[in-house]
Formats: structure tokens, sequence, C-alpha cells
């Protein structure tokens, strides 16, 4: 084991700095030391619980240059990589194949075995089919008891549905697969078995490839089999990664936004009833939901191959970056007035999908999604509030992806 | 050199990574392939009417691979430098170019 420690740390003195992540400081609105730090100092070093420091930084100008830079490497194995917490040891194990931590020239191979799946054309062409969805969710709603968790009648079944109509997973695997995910996001289950259901997932994709190679479907994985042999790879572990980066990336941090978005919104009932008066206002409110909440905040992390000098610092070789891009989207320089939501707002310059070469692949389903879930939710259920108080909702404080274990609602 | 020079959309498909930005920003200048799911120009010389949406989608490209090409013998206009003032000198940031085909 090579030992970098020294060269990992920002500074020489570290016993005052800011710990990082830092809590939000209510279910709306990023812990204030953020505002404080791109005022003072955009690009500041911080302590992480996983006993490592990296570099956080705050302001939309140094967060974007920084997702540009070559120099900055997304390679989550490498031994100073800025995690955030101790890590498992089958972890590296878990990365094979995991597209958001390869590096050009491997993360350009396997990413263009991909992007043909997630144009804007093929997407727009799902719009009847996540209506369907979501019309069955909301029947499935109207039909049950109330008050009624919207985290598992909406927000969870609409991406993984979704996600497996794209993935080309057979409808009889559909209820396994939902268990699956829904305990490996869950915080009521316990770490070892949330890690198998990661397994599960992994080795169900696995052997659903196998199947797709022998019998081709009209679907992605079938596809990506195929164009995998065409390349002359042959990485059954790799493919299997990428499946499972497919239908993990798009279900949590989707479920999250369904079911913030929810609250923000009857939090919001001026504004969700010109939503409701006017589904064209649809993208903008969506594109403002996505800027205002950013779950996926934690995860946009880099680590430098070369000194890198930026906004007065040099960023050393070897130290952590954290591109906070929640921080960069409530950032006054970009957005006025950040901490308001408004959905007239032009917020098309936030970052909740990452910028750079790794920005989100599936970022315009998951717009899709978005778009018809508060459309139809507004339309079909107008009476929609909130069974409990705002302030008992159990929001996910603690979590690398933000957004609310559960959300009683009643109409 | 004021006159208004015949521009071009322009998309460096070598560092294309598919977002689709492009598309949504500017969809009577770009669309992506079915082939590849890389975008492409569909308007070429650009019409003036189309110029700010090519900016926009100039910006939003999140690896900068769409430029705006003004005229012959002129620069190239980066989105981020050219709308946000957030690039530094767009050469010296810019994605070296991407990984030749296998």
């Amino acid at each position: 084991m090579t030992d970098t420690a020294d060269s990992a740390a920002p500074t020489e003195d570290t016993a005052e700095l800011p710990s990082f992540p830092m809590p939000r400081r209510c279910p709306f609105d990023l812990n204030e030391q953020y505002a404080e730090l791109r005022e003072e100092a955009p690009i500041t070093p911080v302590d992480l619980a996983s006993g490592r420091d990296a570099w956080l930084v705050t302001s939309h100008e140094h967060v974007r240059t920084l997702f540009l830079d070559p120099r900055l490497s997304a390679d989550g194995t490498h031994p100073t990589f800025p995690i955030l917490a101790p890590r498992r040891k089958s972890f590296d194990e878990q990365a094979r194949g995991f597209l958001p931590w390869m590096d050009p020239p491997e993360h350009t191979r396997y990413r263009r075995m991909l992007i043909n799946e997630f144009t804007v054309r093929r997407i727009r062409a799902m719009r009847p089919r996540v209506q369907a969805v979501v019309d069955g969710c909301i029947d499935r709603m109207e039909a049950g008891p109330r008050p009624v968790d919207l985290v598992r009648a909406l927000a969870l079944p609409v991406p993984s549905q979704t996600i497996c109509d794209v993935l080309g997973v057979p409808y009889e695997d559909l209820d396994h697969i939902q268990d699956r995910a829904e305990v490996m996001v869950s915080k009521v289950h316990p770490p070892e078995e949330r890690a198998a259901a990661l397994r599960d997932l992994r080795t169900y994709l696995g052997d659903l490839l196998h199947r797709k190679g022998r019998e081709p479907g009209d679907d992605t994985l079938s596809r990506l089999v195929a164009r995998h042999r065409a390349v002359g790879a042959d990485d059954h572990d790799h493919l299997t990664g990428l499946a499972l980066l497919i239908l993990i990336g798009g279900y949590e941090s989707t479920a999250s936004t369904i079911a913030l978005g929810t609250v923000a919104l009857l939090a919001h009932p001026d504004q969700a009833a010109e939503l409701r008066a006017d589904p064209s206002l649809a993208p903008k409110a969506v594109e403002e939901l996505l800027r205002y909440f950013s779950v996926a905040d934690n995860v946009t992390s880099r680590v430098s191959l070369e000194d890198v000098e930026i906004g007065g610092v040099t960023i050393r070789k070897g130290q952590g970056v954290l591109l906070s891009n929640a921080a960069a989207n409530r950032d006054a320089a970009v957005f006025p007035d950040p901490e308001t939501l408004d959905i007239h707002r032009d917020a098309r310059q936030h970052m909740a999908f990452g910028y750079g070469i790794h920005q989100c692949l599936g970022q315009n389903l998951a717009r899709l999604e978005l778009d018809v879930v508060f459309s139809t939710l507004l339309r079909r259920l107008p009476g929609l509030r909130l069974a409990v108080p705002v302030e008992d909702l159990p929001f996910k404080d603690d979590a690398i992806m933000y957004g609310i274990h559960e959300l009683p609602v009643t109409w | 050199m004021s006159a208004p020079a015949v521009r071009r959309a322009v998309v460096d498909r070598d560092v294309c990574v598919g977002a689709g930005q492009c598309v949504l920003a500017a969809p009577d200048v770009f669309d992506q392939s079915d082939e590849d799911g890389l975008s492409y120009v569909l308007v070429d010389p650009l019409p003036e009417e189309l110029t700010p949406s090519v900016r926009d989608a100039a910006t939003r490209c999140p690896a900068r691979a769409v430029q705006l090409e003004a005229g012959a013998g002129a620069g190239a206009e980066t989105g981020a430098a050219a709308e946000t003032g957030t690039g530094a000198d767009p050469a010296a940031d810019r994605q070296p170019t991407g990984p030749s085909p296998a």
C-alpha cells in the first residue's frame, strides 16, 4: 500500500477544518456554512468522516471550471480519492464497470456503448409508457386506503418500472427487482441486508445479460450485449456493472426528487396551482426542482492527477476535490435569490446532473419522469396534502443521496 | 470585420458525450444520431436567428463540444467563456482531443 497521506492533505494543520458533509439546515436549505464559504473561501479544505481531507468547492464558477478540467480524475479507487466514509473491503470489486469512476479513454469507450440508448428522441418516444406507469400508480393510490406513503406508492415505482422497461427486465421479475432495489436504498434494513440486495441485483442482471445474449429483444441490455461483442470486448463483469449503473443510477435519485419535489410543491401552493393550470410550465418547474434539491450532491468528487492552480489556491497532485453541485446551485451570482423556489426562473445552468464528461447519462429520462409525475399528480389529485406536518417527515439527512424515507399524503 | 459574418455551428464528435443538451437548447440546429447517439449539425451555414440558441447550446454542453464559428479566420466562441465568463481562457482549459476511436 502506498502511503500518500501527506500529499493528500490540503493543509498541514487539519485540526480546525470544517467537517464534511455538512447537514442541511432544514429540509429545503443547505447548511448555512456553504454561503459563508462561497463568499470567503470558495475553494476550502475540509475534514471528511473517512479520516481523509479534501478541497470543498462551493461557487458555481469554480465547480463548473473544475468539472471540465481533465487533470481531475473520477477514479474512486484511487488511494487518495476523497471518500466520505470508511469503505467496505468488497468495494473495489463492486466498482467494476462503474462508469462514473472511469477516466478517459476507458470512460469514453464504455459511455459510448450507452449513449444512443438515451438520446433526446428515444426518451421522448417513451412518454406514453411513462404516462401509463404514473397513471397506474395513481389508480392504485385512489383505490387504496388513505393516508398513503407516496414514496412507496409513486416515487419508487415510477423510476423502477421505467428503468426495467428500458433494460428489458421481464414483467414477471419486476416485483423481485423492486423489492431488492427498495431494500438497497432503505434505512430500515441493516447494512449487510442492503449489501446483499445489491449483490442479488448484480447476480440477477448478470444472468439476464446471458439470456439477452441468447435471445435478444428490443431493449437496452440486448443492444448492449450486441455492441459489446461487436467491439470484441467480452468482459461480463463490466457489462453487468453498466447494467447495474443504469438500474440504480436512475432509481434513487429520481425517486428522491419526486418525493422532495412533491413536498416543495405542496409547500408552495400558489406555484402548484399555476403548474396545475398550465402544464406547459412543467419543464421549467422540473429544472428548478432539480436545482433546488440537488439530491446527488455528495457523489461528484475528484482526485487531482497534477497540481492545479485555481482561485488563488493550488490543488496539489493527489489531493481530493469535492465539487458541490448543491452549493453551486445556490450561488446567487448565477441564481438570484437562490433560496427561493421559483418555477419561473431560468434554472438551466444548474449542475444537479453534474457537468463535464460524466454528466448524467439518464438526465433526459429523469426529466421526462419528473415532468409526467408532477403534471399528472397535480391534475389527478388536486386536493393532495401532507398527512403529517412537514417537520415530522423523515428526511435522509445522513444519506449520500438526499431524500425522504416516508411521505404520508392524503387528499 | 464586423459585417454579419456567415456563422457555423460545429460539434466536435471526438469530445461529445451524448448528453443531448444541444438538442434541448437548439432543436432546429442539432440532432443526435440514431447510430451512435452523438450530436451533429442540421443546418449549415447557420441562419442568423438561430445564433442565440447555439450560444445557449454551447453554454450547456457539458463537454464543450459545441462551438459557434464566426466567419472564416475569426475565432470560435465556446459557451462557458462567451456566455458566463466562468471559463478561463477557452483554449487553455479546453479538453484535449478525445481519445481516438479504437
